[in-house]
């Protein structure tokens, strides 16, 4: 498993623009695997939440990378991509706090533009991804560590159903079509993780 | 009492004695560094903090918002608009072109609603714009021996365009168009402006889908179908055809009028005094009209039907051919019928086809072969050479002298620009569309030559 990360990471390294003194600078990752927490209409929702960070240490206190993941709100597949910095606090001790934040885009790639027999059209859209997380990650014998975490996250997402006027709508102009109803929705998450850090 | 305080003083000698491996030796999971004692007295409270702070903002936050195409009712006086002098303007550019007619060199646009353009097309690769009539809730066109007839919301007029340099109108019938006609005592009408609604208001939604559920648990479920079949229940999408346009045509004399539902007669034998006659009623969904030696095609959203006009006066049903519900126009040769299907908003659950039909038993209309094409809107028949406008894919030209054969006889396809509309002129073909009206060199049927288009005034 570590191989696979390694290599996406040195892909990712080659491609970084910054890699010239990143050269310098020793790898992280770190994969979570959760839940979210939160309310909507019709009570208390949990989904399910994965997600990786890979980076580079800029000190032995600050990592700094790439985010990418799932959140998968019932029917809905949320891909986040995200700019992503850790700190620790005291990486000396076996117990250590960390603090997390993410910030980027909850990308809705994974949903296709449906088009029903009525010719009625739906597309999601995806929006601004925003987290903040503090934890805990305990130190094994190697280098590596397990953590927890509790984060708190808030993502937006648009929903959009309309049927066409014109025979080539354009998805961002209302005047294309007869009805266009838009959604734009809010999950604010409570998130409880656990994760691998190496 | 002093007891007690010999006891104290006694642990705190203890305490103060013991060296601080002894400490670490009694709490074996103290924090080792003074970092990490602060840090494990902070933790529950920045726990305590972050939850407190975090779950009262956790309810999602929904925002929503329906945009509307709507038709607002415009209330009008008849009186209104008879009173007021029908203007002949100086040259306007195209906004909206609605239909093309030729008469001669000129060459007529209907903005719908507004008007019509004179253009003078003598050297077709560069017509000249030369006048607008002004006619308020106009729709369509026709001209016979010089007369335009015109239709004004419930009016049909007349005008003298044997000089187009100076329009007269002749005569206004009134009254033949009665079903725009809200309150026809005191004579109001009604007409439909398209506007764009846009609400928040959650009962303005339609949509039969809902949103997704975000969650999968099962009672998440039957919450959330309740509430998609009440938004099911609050719409549902029946549109009606929308506007009200007549489509206009002449034979022998006569002037046949379609709208939405019915056929209307007029007797121009006499052309600046067209006189009503009758009414036939059509059914639902009428749209184009193609007179053919003595026969009307009319094409609707059901099906084509044929009408038997040699009685001019009194046209008879002689068949109609069903098809799925689909926007059709017609046109026709001696044998054939060629009837384009096109699917699109207004067009309910259309197809996209083009469908040949024998009709050399014009009461038993009967479909040969149907072709897929784009999104065929109007079409143009010159002998053995069929044009096709594809709305927004363009146009394609065919050879049709074997009907069996017509996709391999694909001859040419413009995409370069939209078309709806085609009428094969003496001397060019003249294509509209959304963006304006082109002209092609059709000389040589298999190579067309595009010669001047007159663009739009916007987009």
């Amino acid at each position: 498993m570590k191989v696979i990360y390694t290599i996406f990471a040195a892909t990712l390294y080659l491609a970084c623009p910054f890699n010239s003194w990143g050269q310098a600078l020793p790898f992280t990752h770190h994969s979570e695997m959760g839940m979210l927490s939160g309310r909507d209409e019709f009570g208390t929702r949990t989904n399910f939440t994965f997600q990786t960070f890979n980076g580079f240490l800029l000190s032995e206190r600050h990592a700094f990378g790439f985010l990418t993941g799932l959140d998968q709100y019932g029917g809905l597949s949320v891909v986040p991509v995200a700019m992503s910095w850790r700190t620790v606090a005291n990486p000396q001790d076996t117990w250590q706090v960390y603090g997390a934040l993410d910030l980027g885009y909850g990308s809705t790639i994974l949903e296709p533009t449906v088009v029903t027999e009525w010719n009625e059209h739906r597309w999601q859209d995806g929006g601004f991804m925003g987290q903040g997380s503090i934890g805990l990650r305990l130190k094994t014998k190697r280098t590596n560590f397990w953590t927890i975490s509790l984060s708190y996250k808030r993502q937006i997402y648009h929903l959009t159903t309309a049927n066409p006027m014109v025979p080539m709508p354009d998805p961002s102009r209302p005047e294309d079509w007869s009805y266009f109803a838009k959604d734009k929705i809010t999950f604010n998450n409570v998130v409880y993780r656990l994760g691998y850090w190496f | 009492m002093s007891h007690f305080s010999n006891e104290l003083r006694l642990r705190e000698k203890h305490l103060i004695k013991m060296s601080p491996k002894t400490f670490s030796n009694l709490f074996p999971m103290a924090m080792k560094t003074h970092v990490q004692k602060k840090l494990r007295q902070s933790l529950p409270l920045v726990f305590s903090a972050m939850l407190l702070v975090f779950f009262p903002s956790c309810e999602d936050q929904l925002e929503s918002s329906y945009t509307y195409q709507t038709q607002v009712p415009v209330f009008l006086q008849v009186n209104a608009f008879r009173e007021a002098d029908i203007i002949i303007e100086p040259p306007k550019p195209l906004d909206n072109p609605g239909k093309i007619y030729i008469f001669g060199d000129y060459l007529f646009v209907s903005e719908p609603g507004k008007g019509i353009h004179i253009l003078d097309n003598t050297d077709p690769a560069s017509p000249r714009n030369l006048n607008f009539i002004n006619i308020p809730g106009t729709g369509d066109l026709a001209i016979n021996d010089h007369i335009l007839y015109a239709d004004n919301y419930v009016d049909l007029l007349a005008f003298d365009i044997s000089d187009p340099q100076d329009i007269e109108l002749v005569k206004r019938e009134e009254d033949v168009f009665p079903n725009l006609y809200s309150n026809e005592e005191t004579g109001t009408i009604v007409t439909y402006k398209d506007t764009l609604i846009t609400s928040t208001d959650p009962n303005m939604m339609w949509s039969s889908w809902g949103r997704p559920a975000f969650r999968t648990d099962f009672m998440a479920f039957e919450s959330m179908a309740a509430v998609s079949s009440d938004a099911s229940r609050g719409g549902g999408q029946n549109y009606g055809q929308g506007g009200s346009m007549a489509r206009f045509t002449l034979l022998s004399g006569h002037l046949y009028t379609v709208d939405d539902y019915d056929l209307r007669v007029f007797n121009v034998e006499d052309p600046t005094d067209p006189q009503y006659l009758k009414n036939i009623n059509l059914g639902w969904g009428i749209e184009t009209i193609f007179p053919f030696k003595g026969n009307l095609f009319i094409g609707s959203m059901t099906g084509m039907h044929i009408y038997d006009a040699s009685i001019p006066s009194d046209p008879k049903k002689m068949a109609v051919y069903e098809h799925v519900t689909s926007c059709d126009p017609v046109v026709v040769n001696d044998t054939h019928a060629f009837v384009t299907l096109r699917s699109g908003a207004m067009c309910r659950m259309g197809v996209d086809e083009l469908h040949v039909l024998d009709i050399t038993d014009l009461y038993k209309p009967r479909l040969i072969k149907s072709y897929p094409m784009d999104n065929p809107h109007g079409l143009g028949l010159l002998g053995d050479y069929l044009y096709l406008a594809e709305g927004e894919h363009g146009l394609k030209s065919f050879n049709v002298a074997d009907v069996l054969e017509i996709a391999s006889n694909q001859l040419e396809h413009l995409d370069d620009f939209a078309a709806i509309d085609i009428i094969p002129g003496p001397k060019s073909l003249i294509v509209i569309g959304p963006d304006g009206v082109c002209q092609f060199d059709y000389s040589d049927p298999e190579k067309l030559k595009k010669l001047s288009c007159i663009n739009v005034s916007f987009r």
